[in-house]
């Protein structure tokens, strides 16, 4: 019986290896895309930061020993409104950041970024906004498996 | 006054060698068990240095590069290897060389946003072996071996990042 929830398995994935995937809801794609696909040299650094994250973290299962806490970071556990926590993550570069959870999607482990911040100023993930991606992860029909 | 270098391929390599020094530091951390205060200490570096030089803005020079693996008690070495040959443009000439195309690796099941994606990602880039323009350098630590599929890239060797 549908759910009616998002499901993950429905984003994007914007990046695919061996041993798992990064997907993106479509509100965090097109920041997503905003933020890399320029031809500025920021744009082009994000780029090549955040594939050679992506890369790792989908072609290794030990992704977390090269991946530093600058690169792909635990920021905590956050309530998922439902009585719950949700372990929210990072990717990080050049002060742009996408916050999502690693989950199980299709059978694969998968990153599930839901949450962008395009340029922060301050080098510190936004409190509001990794609660806020916690709520959304909850949304999705994954979460609840 | 020189110029800045803007040339894409030089960007994509400087980047991805900062990447290559930071994916061989930690796997480094991660084996000996250290944390990164740790080696701040042991390399007689603020953490807050230490912080920086890991990150993304990160521009090291090759003397904290030296520093930080010695206090680990490895040496870095350096070699090099030539460029694979550039790729020529068709001869439709559609296909630019830097022109943005769905990133490899996704299956064809989810390129349904492919119209609005093809600028989004370029092809082969997440790997340095087939774009930078006129050779490369690669870290090698002396009792660590880099991951059979790190890439490589430029050396380009630049003062500390503000």
């Amino acid at each position: 019986m549908a759910s009616g929830r998002l499901k993950a398995i429905d984003f994007t994935r914007v990046w695919s290896g061996a041993r798992g995937d990064v997907r993106m809801s479509p509100g965090a794609l097109a920041l997503y895309q905003e933020a890399i696909e320029n031809a500025d040299e920021l744009s082009l650094k994000r780029r090549v930061h955040l594939e050679r994250y992506f890369r790792e973290f989908c072609d290794n299962d030990d992704y977390i020993r090269r991946l530093n806490d600058q690169k792909f970071k635990k920021e905590g556990n956050f309530p998922d409104g439902l009585g719950g926590a949700v372990a929210v993550y990072t990717f990080k570069a050049w002060k742009w950041r996408v916050y999502g959870a690693v989950m199980n999607v299709d059978a694969r482990r998968c990153f599930v970024g839901m949450v962008v911040d395009p340029a922060k100023k301050r080098d510190k993930a936004d409190r509001q906004k990794l609660k806020a991606t916690a709520k959304l992860i909850a949304e999705l029909d994954e979460y609840h498996l | 006054m020189t110029q800045p270098i803007l040339d894409p391929k030089v960007i994509e390599a400087e980047e991805n060698l900062l990447i290559d020094f930071h994916f061989l530091l930690q796997e480094l951390m991660a084996e000996k068990g250290i944390s990164q205060s740790e080696l701040a200490e042991m390399a007689g570096l603020s953490k807050p240095r230490l912080t920086q030089i890991l990150s993304s803005e990160a521009n090291p020079t090759i003397k904290s590069i030296a520093r930080l693996f010695y206090a680990l008690k490895e040496q870095v070495c350096l070699s090099r290897k030539p460029l694979p040959a550039e790729e020529k443009p068709t001869a439709s000439g559609s296909e630019k060389p830097n022109e943005w195309q769905w990133g490899k690796g996704v299956p064809p099941e989810d390129r349904k946003d492919e119209k609005q994606l093809v600028r989004m990602m370029k092809d082969n880039f997440a790997s340095n072996d087939n774009h930078v323009p006129h050779a490369r350098v690669m870290f090698i630590a002396s009792e660590v071996a880099l991951a059979p599929d790190a890439p490589d890239a430029v050396l380009t060797p630049d003062a500390d990042a503000a």
